[in-house]
């Protein structure tokens, strides 16, 4: 029977996997759009491995995008505390994560922000005023964020996050 | 390695110093193929930084930043004081073709950010 631990380690596994294509596709010519694609998912599954090392039901959250934006700050805090990163400088680093991870959640197609955040990674959308938009031709907001003041060390900790549980 | 991607290394170092004050040191690494074989290979810093976690040596990788000045892709080695002193006694080792250090220090008038 496959254990909560399994279920865990495998969701990390993907999590590995998309996190290192996010870092390989940085150095190509691929769009904006499909690089976050990876972070998105890379975010997604290591929250998931999370939630189900602690036991939750696989199934309850594997067809759901909508847990990184309250998950992902909790996990990024517990793994900085477990390498005593918590001065004050890390409390700021960590509130920054809070932002980045409500916009990568939204990465996703399926998660609009109540109709006001159609803009996602995959697909074009029309906004209020009925223009089209392509996800090639936009600027998403984590590819700005992930350079700013504490953008690097939080892709470290997302980055040891996902070794912890492998 | 051209001269646009030494220009492109020290408007990075800059803006890094200027956005984090907690940067320290920024060395720039090249390797002698660099520009020869591939063109399109990163600029390379490590850089110390008070405010980070410890990790290890970690390359991020970031995609170029034409809006920023930036036309090429880089690679960031991030590392606290004291992993840098691991470094410096070859505790710690950095990555394969990380071979020629350049310092590229703060200049007087960049305190950094808030």
């Amino acid at each position: 029977m496959t254990t909560s631990a399994d279920w865990s380690v495998g969701f990390a596994r993907q999590a590995d996997a998309d996190f290192r294509t996010f870092q390989l596709l940085q150095i190509s010519d691929v769009p904006e759009c499909h690089k976050l694609h990876f972070l998105q998912m890379a975010c997604e599954k290591l929250v998931k491995a999370h939630l189900c090392g602690a036991g939750t039901e696989p199934s309850t959250i594997q067809a759901s995008h909508a847990f990184v934006a309250k998950f992902l700050p909790r996990v990024l805090d517990q793994y900085a505390l477990s390498l005593n990163f918590s001065n004050a400088r890390a409390r700021e680093i960590l509130k920054q994560t809070r932002h980045l991870a409500q916009e990568v959640e939204i990465l996703a197609p399926a998660l609009k922000r109540g109709g006001q955040r159609p803009d996602n990674c995959e697909y074009p959308w029309e906004d209020n005023a009925e223009q089209l938009h392509v996800p090639l031709d936009w600027t998403f907001p984590p590819s700005r964020l992930i350079v700013e003041r504490g953008g690097p060390t939080i892709l470290k900790l997302i980055r040891g996050a996902i070794d912890s549980l492998l | 390695m051209a001269k646009d991607r030494v220009d492109a290394a020290r408007e990075l170092a800059r803006k890094h110093y200027e956005i984090e004050s907690g940067i320290t040191r920024i060395i720039r690494f090249t390797n002698p193929a660099d520009g020869q074989i591939d063109r399109a290979e990163p600029i390379k810093l490590l850089e110390v930084n008070e405010n980070t976690v410890p990790s290890g040596v970690m390359p991020l990788f970031f995609g170029p930043a034409p809006a920023s000045g930036i036309d090429y892709s880089s690679v960031i080695v991030e590392v606290t004081p004291d992993e840098y002193k691991k470094i410096e006694s070859l505790e710690l080792t950095l990555p394969v073709g990380w071979i020629d250090g350049e310092e590229m220090p703060r200049s007087p008038q960049c305190h950094g950010g808030a």
